[in-house]
């Protein structure tokens, strides 16, 4: 087992590699905007996401998704932890609550805590890029995700029967957007078309790419590369656009 | 093998690169010039006057034209352009895939299209490729025009369509730098638009002044005002060497983007296409603006870039379209730019040999050139 002062020594050999983040969290449900947790098998928690992704994306047998965190009223601890130092934390199955716990068996055992601290503030900063990027197609009015699958929908019909006039009204949004814009019913179908297609392969490629980021900060055992991973990611999501 | 494309974000920017830029002779000078034009361009200079730190091949028909008298004109040109495209898809059984992002360059090879083909021919042998952003940057002409005469499809595709040998892959490349730079857009932000129209060997001062800002601004601190002064002098090593008078600013940050970055503006979507094995110069990939009679042109009759304002730059392109569409709202809309989406999410190599063979590794000693200008900063 480790000592407190060989814990805290290791600790602080390794924040150099530390992403920056807010460095407290007050894990209240009340309070706190996203409690989402990881913990591993042993009961000890790892990690607090502002994403529910980031915490799915290592979530496997030794890597437990949780979603409370209780305190025992009787115990002085108020409940705000130091976000990277989460894993100092561990359920005490007598009270069944959160203790602070510094007993590691190992360095190593140590290292993977503060590895998946980290990953997880890597994940965080990845998929708030990606939801960012994204807002062009889903931060919208209320409805028009129902709007959009209906032109599609419409849009598709239209073409595929090749549809010219539309005298019944069977097609409202198809005929409604040819009337707005004062293009004809095949035109405007064929635009509705192309905007979906244009919507679906931006959607796509952010979606590949934070696939592809997911899995490679998955399998990294190195705490000291996951700020190359990063560098990686805004190359790939943005850099080369600067023309 | 040398080579004809390079990533010069990873390899002259990119910080966890930053040791293994430290081989490259000459290259963290040479890394300002990014800095000072672009983060992504293959820089070679065509005319050969300089050295870069990398062993680069200019592709044959990229070649500067000799320079001689040339009495086309730009609408001529553009005109045949559009006619000899049109022959050579119908000739060799393919459709011409034309880039359109809405802007001046991609709209004029629209409306040369139009203006020049049968609507059957444009209708059986034509694909447009473009974006919800080319709809927004120039709305008139594509409901007028694009929806109505052309087939469309998204241009997040282009990645399949470049090298698909069914297709000759047209874009609106090249077209910029006919015309002058976007650098003079960055050097003017804090100063008079008059002032690029001053002379060069009154200005060199501010250049240089502005060089070290520009590169300043990325935190740069090792690098002091003599070495920015030493790598304008390799600029402008190009710029005296040039075949014509280039008196301004404006000419001075035209030669440098004609001469340093026109073949790099020909590559670049390059290493994003899936077909890389079947990509065939000149057969189905070419630029609308990369021929040298529109070289020749340039060269003849630099006086007609712009007038005295900003929005009149590429007035000779604005009035051929303007001729055709009578869309005098687009005439005064500045610029949007939606090329760069199409550069985003993505993977690219750090080289590309000549025969399109990708290099996922750091450029090694053999595509080093041991003997380049930027070398000689000190």
């Amino acid at each position: 087992m480790l000592d407190v002062a060989q814990v805290e020594e290791y600790y602080s050999s390794q924040v150099k590699y530390f992403f920056k983040r807010s460095k407290y969290a007050s894990l209240n449900m009340a309070s706190m905007r996203h409690p989402y947790l990881i913990k591993d098998e042993a009961d000890r928690l790892l990690a607090v996401a502002e994403n529910p992704m980031s915490v799915n994306a290592l979530a496997d047998i030794t890597c437990i998704p949780t979603y409370s965190f209780f305190i025992d009223p009787t115990t002085n601890y108020n409940n705000v932890i130091e976000l990277n130092k989460a894993w100092q934390w561990k359920v005490d199955l007598d009270t069944k609550s959160w203790v602070v716990d510094l007993n590691f068996k190992s360095i190593e055992h140590l290292a993977k805590c503060i590895l998946v601290n980290q990953k997880i503030v890597l994940l965080d900063l990845i998929h708030d890029t990606i939801e960012t990027y994204r807002r062009d197609f889903t931060d919208q009015l209320a409805g028009m995700d129902s709007v959009y699958m209906l032109k599609y929908l419409e849009a598709k019909e239209i073409l595929e029967q090749n549809i010219k006039t539309d005298t019944l009204l069977k097609y409202p949004m198809v005929s409604g957007y040819a009337d707005t814009v004062n293009i004809s019913l095949q035109e405007s179908a064929r635009l509705i078309m192309l905007q979906h297609e244009d919507a679906t392969a931006f959607l796509a490629e952010s979606e590949n790419l934070r696939i592809r980021f997911t899995n490679i900060i998955r399998k990294e055992t190195n705490l000291q590369k996951l700020a190359g991973i990063l560098e990686d990611f805004n190359t790939e999501n943005v850099n080369y656009s600067f023309l | 093998m040398s080579i004809i494309f390079y990533n010069s974000h990873d390899i002259f920017i990119k910080h966890a690169n930053r040791e293994k830029l430290k081989e490259i002779p000459g290259g963290e000078m040479f890394s300002l010039y990014f800095k000072v034009f672009s983060q992504n361009i293959t820089a070679v200079d065509r005319t050969n006057t300089i050295t870069t730190p990398l062993d680069v091949s200019v592709l044959p028909h990229l070649q500067m034209p000799q320079f001689k008298s040339f009495t086309s004109t730009f609408e001529e040109i553009c005109d045949n352009r559009a006619q000899e495209l049109m022959f050579y898809a119908k000739k060799t059984g393919r459709k011409l895939a034309v880039m359109y992002s809405g802007g001046i360059d991609s709209t004029l090879i629209l409306c040369a299209l139009l203006k020049n083909c049968s609507e059957h021919d444009i209708k059986s042998n034509v694909v447009v490729l473009l974006s919800n952003a080319s709809i927004r940057e120039n709305p008139n002409f594509f409901y007028n025009y694009v929806i109505k005469k052309f087939n469309c499809v998204s241009s997040f595709r282009y990645t399949h369509f470049l090298g698909n040998d069914n297709y000759v892959f047209v874009s609106g490349e090249n077209g910029d730098q006919l015309f002058g730079s976007q650098v003079v857009s960055a050097f003017t932000q804090d100063r008079p638009f008059a002032d690029v129209f001053k002379n060069i060997n009154n200005m060199e001062g501010e250049l240089i002044n502005w060089m070290y800002k520009t590169t300043f601004k990325f935190n740069e601190p090792q690098y002091t005002k003599q070495h920015i002064e030493q790598l304008f002098f390799i600029f402008k090593k190009i710029v005296d060497a040039a075949p014509v008078k280039l008196d301004t600013v404006y000419k001075f940050f035209w030669w440098i983007n004609f001469t340093t970055k026109w073949h790099s503006v020909y590559v670049r979507p390059l290493p994003f296409s899936k077909n890389l094995n079947t990509i065939k110069f000149e057969e189905n990939y070419t630029t609308f603006y990369c021929t040298k009679e529109f070289q020749l042109w340039a060269m003849n009759n630099h006086d007609s870039f712009i007038k005295d304002t900003p929005d009149t730059a590429k007035y000779v392109s604005k009035d051929y379209i303007f001729k055709y569409n009578k869309d005098l709202e687009y005439l005064k809309k500045p610029k949007i730019g939606s090329l760069w989406r199409m550069f985003r999410q993505k993977n690219i190599p750090f080289t590309l040999d000549q025969n399109l063979k990708a290099n996922y590794n750091y450029p090694d000693n053999t595509m080093y050139n041991y003997s380049n200008d930027f070398m000689e900063i000190k």
